[in-house]
């Protein structure tokens, strides 16, 4: 769909007005919708990032003093973008970011693809993970023996991880 | 570039694929960063050189020249109004284009593949197909994605999968996404019930123009939400699940309305043919609605002697650019809506009805 006013661009913008009973539509490109004035043209996921944030005012001035010490953006100008400056901000703001992220997302832990070069290391820390679980689970149940298994197997994958 | 756009249908608009009575077509796309280059907020012009270069380098890659043939292209060397195009071929996001200065694309030459450069996110691999082919689309971009990560170290954290600039594609930097065209959940009052349910279930649902975009031409994306916590497999085989039963439920519609509602239904796809085959002027957004009743008309077996991807095909080579393109100069406002008339008179030419 073209927008309305230039004709050109396509329509990013769509108005749908009720005055007096009276409706109305308009369909315009950002640049257009911009220039009426009358229209807040770019809410996106960063516009959201603030409401997610204000959920104890204390903390947030906390969080906005963090900063990334490899890219130097501060968490506060991180909120305001809505975008992260680098790979390493993801360890800097931790704990804050995993709070944002347990709401975007939903649940935290990638159990997708792994970059095949480093996927050695991480299919076997997944494993180690499985197994400790199921070591709980088997003490848990008095099955002795089968716990004794599952620590012989998560020492002997720890020893492959440290060579 | 030249050949990218004389070609005006890339093989996803000329082809069906399955259930492409609903179904017009699947695209997949993976976000990746570059480990140790700033993302897209902080980028410089050294850390894009480097982009570029080592994405080039990639391309070198016998793994990667075994899919196929690849080329890239710096999006400042290419023309504006070829960049429009590419633009409304989905070759490239609009937001490349707004950045052209320090962006690239990679394009693969029968155009089911790209990989934009210096997107959002470094690398945004890009592979669309015909119809339902979800998985066909996916296993293209991770081999497409394979390749590129035997010479680039990604930025991959164990805990948060695949690192990128924005938190709502972090994980799996998995979007996956299928265009359905659904007139006769629209046209029977079904639509905004399956719509919030599919919602619901964690999917996303956007017009044709994408993201805060209305329907046009009773088209709809619906695509996954969450990239992290779920693997690529559940992500795709979740939307597959309600998709399959999208398309189960538009099937019923339109049985239902050409038992209860023949007359109706056919006093509208006839009027919107008639108005196609004889305006002298159009605007897109009616194009696109009365085009919409034309495929329904084709679906139904009403009207023949042309193809049903003529849909997808009228979507591009009526846009702005294309048109321009055609014409080989400028247009008025005026002039785009008399070419874009002509241009679906010729095209519709052949139709017969289906007395």
């Amino acid at each position: 769909m073209d927008c309305q006013e230039c004709k050109k661009r396509p329509a990013a913008v769509h108005l749908t007005k009720i005055i007096n009973n009276k409706k109305s539509e308009m369909h315009l490109c950002e640049q257009c919708a911009k220039e009426k004035g009358d229209v807040s043209a770019n809410f996106s996921f960063h516009d959201l990032l603030s409401g997610l944030l204000n959920y104890d005012n204390n903390k947030t001035n906390v969080f906005e003093q963090k900063q990334c010490q490899q890219c130097g953006m501060t968490f506060q100008q991180f909120y305001k973008v809505g975008k992260l400056g680098c790979a390493d901000c993801y360890q800097y703001f931790g704990e804050q970011l995993d709070h944002i992220l347990r709401k975007v997302q939903g649940k935290l832990g990638h159990t997708g693809k792994i970059p095949k070069r480093i996927a050695g290391d991480i299919s076997v820390k997944r494993q180690i993970s499985q197994l400790r679980q199921q070591l709980q689970n088997s003490i848990y149940e008095e099955r002795f023996e089968e716990a004794a298994a599952f620590r012989d197997q998560i020492k002997a994958l720890e020893k492959q991880l440290e060579q | 570039m030249e050949k990218y756009i004389d070609k005006g249908l890339s093989d996803w608009m000329q082809q069906d694929g399955p259930e492409s009575d609903v179904v017009l077509s699947s695209r997949v796309r993976l976000a990746r960063n570059i480990k140790g280059l700033p993302f897209a907020p902080l980028m410089t012009d050294k850390a894009t050189k480097q982009l570029i270069d080592q994405a080039r380098n990639a391309m070198n890659q016998q793994y990667l020249q075994e899919l196929g043939s690849f080329e890239l292209l710096k999006l400042k060397d290419i023309s504006p109004l070829d960049r429009k195009i590419l633009v409304e071929k989905h070759l490239i996001s609009p937001k490349l284009d707004s950045e052209y200065m320090q962006t690239a694309v990679v394009l693969k030459d029968d155009e089911a593949a790209n990989v934009m450069l210096n997107e959002e996110d470094h690398m945004r691999i890009q592979c669309i197909f015909p119809g339902f082919q979800l998985r066909t689309s996916y296993d293209l971009a991770n081999q497409i994605d394979d390749s590129l990560e035997a010479t680039i170290d990604y930025a991959f954290d164990e805990k948060l999968g695949y690192l990128t600039s924005c938190l709502t594609n972090v994980g799996t930097g998995l979007r996956a996404s299928v265009m359905v065209h659904i007139p006769a959940l629209v046209i029977t009052g079904q639509v905004k019930r399956l719509l919030s349910a599919i919602q619901r279930v964690g999917l996303a649902v956007r017009g044709y123009y994408g993201e805060g975009s209305e329907a046009v031409g009773n088209l709809f994306q619906i695509s996954n939400q969450i990239t992290l916590g779920y693997s690529e497999d559940e992500i795709l085989e979740n939307l597959e699940d309600v998709i399959k039963q999208v398309i189960e439920h538009e099937r019923d519609a339109r049985k239902h309305v050409l038992a209860h509602m023949k007359i109706n239904i056919e006093d509208k796809i006839y009027r919107s043919l008639g108005i196609l085959l004889y305006a002298r002027a159009i605007s897109g957004q009616e194009a696109m609605e009365r085009i919409s009743d034309v495929r329904l008309g084709i679906d139904l077996g009403m009207l023949k002697g042309i193809s049903a991807n003529i849909l997808k095909e009228l979507m591009v080579i009526t846009g702005p650019g294309y048109l321009q393109k055609l014409a080989n100069r400028e247009l008025s406002s005026d002039e785009w809506d008399s070419k874009r008339a002509k241009i679906i008179r010729e095209r519709l030419a052949n139709i017969q009805i289906d007395k």
